[in-house]
């Protein structure tokens, strides 16, 4: 099953035109907003309404650990979860920031420089960013 | 806070409208000439990325029409689609190594176009120019 582009334009008129995770219009992005998987659906997360949001281009709601064991996903419902890919199973969930203390998130590339400034400031990465290269924790 | 002092030339229009508010308020024409520049100051780069800092410099000696072109800006279609094409993939976890570093590289230009468009908004507002409102921008096609 693919997302057609009704439910495609109804998601995106239904966010305002408002990146659904970090609210910013797409009038000021300059470019279309993407449609993506609350639930990723490598972890059974299906093109349903219900499991779509209106991203900007700068959301990826989903993070591998490099043994790609684990999926660490981001919820515009301001939860962090941590899956294990082959079961399906949600290890960890966690809504409050300040608990993402101790993850203690590392081996992850490709991460912007906002993206891992994020992460510090909610205390899921325990290092100096300035033992790693730019984009890798 | 220390101060400096300066010499400037203002059109004797602007200096009597000073003047006359001055007055009229009770106040040293200096606080008011002083309180319209403290309120007014140009848009800093200081909070911009080193390696964009220098661009956005070169845009403050750009003509109004040469920055309203850059905040209109938008990304090219064939581009925006290849960028979306890239993260419905990186979602399936379907990219090439290569492919992840086009997806990066799209995504810090797309970055980058952001910070310009912001820049050169806050630039014209700076200038005194009428800055649109939210609705009428036109939507990412």
């Amino acid at each position: 099953m693919t997302i057609s582009d009704t439910l495609r334009r109804q998601v995106i008129q239904e966010s305002n035109h408002r990146c659904e995770y970090c609210k910013t219009p797409s009038r000021v992005i300059g470019m279309p907003l993407v449609i993506e998987h609350i639930l990723p659906k490598v972890l059974g997360g299906q093109d349903d309404h219900e499991n779509l949001a209106a991203s900007c281009y700068g959301i990826r709601s989903i993070v591998f650990t490099p043994d790609g064991s684990q999926v660490i996903s981001g919820s515009f419902d301001q939860s962090v979860k941590l899956w294990d890919v082959e079961t399906g199973e949600c290890l960890r969930s966690i809504r409050s920031a300040t608990s993402l203390g101790r993850m203690n998130i590392t081996g992850v590339k490709g991460l912007t420089d906002t993206e891992i400034a994020a992460l510090k400031a909610l205390g899921a990465i325990a290092f100096n960013k300035s033992e790693s290269p730019a984009d890798e924790l | 806070m220390t101060v400096q002092r300066i010499t400037i030339d203002l059109p004797d229009a602007v200096f009597r409208a000073l003047v006359r508010l001055a007055e009229a308020t009770d106040q040293p024409v200096e606080l008011i000439v002083t309180q319209s520049v403290l309120s007014n100051l140009p848009p800093s780069i200081d909070n911009a990325a080193p390696d964009l800092q220098a661009e956005l410099l070169r845009m403050q000696a750009l003509s109004n029409g040469e920055i309203l072109a850059i905040a209109q800006t938008q990304v090219a279609p064939e581009r925006s689609q290849r960028h979306q094409e890239l993260l419905a993939r990186n979602e399936a976890r379907s990219l090439t190594s290569e492919e992840r570093q086009e997806l990066s590289a799209l995504r810090q230009a797309a970055d980058q176009l952001m910070l310009r468009k912001a820049y050169a908004w806050s630039l014209l507002r700076w200038r005194g120019q009428r800055i649109p409102t939210l609705e009428e921008l036109p939507l990412p096609q």
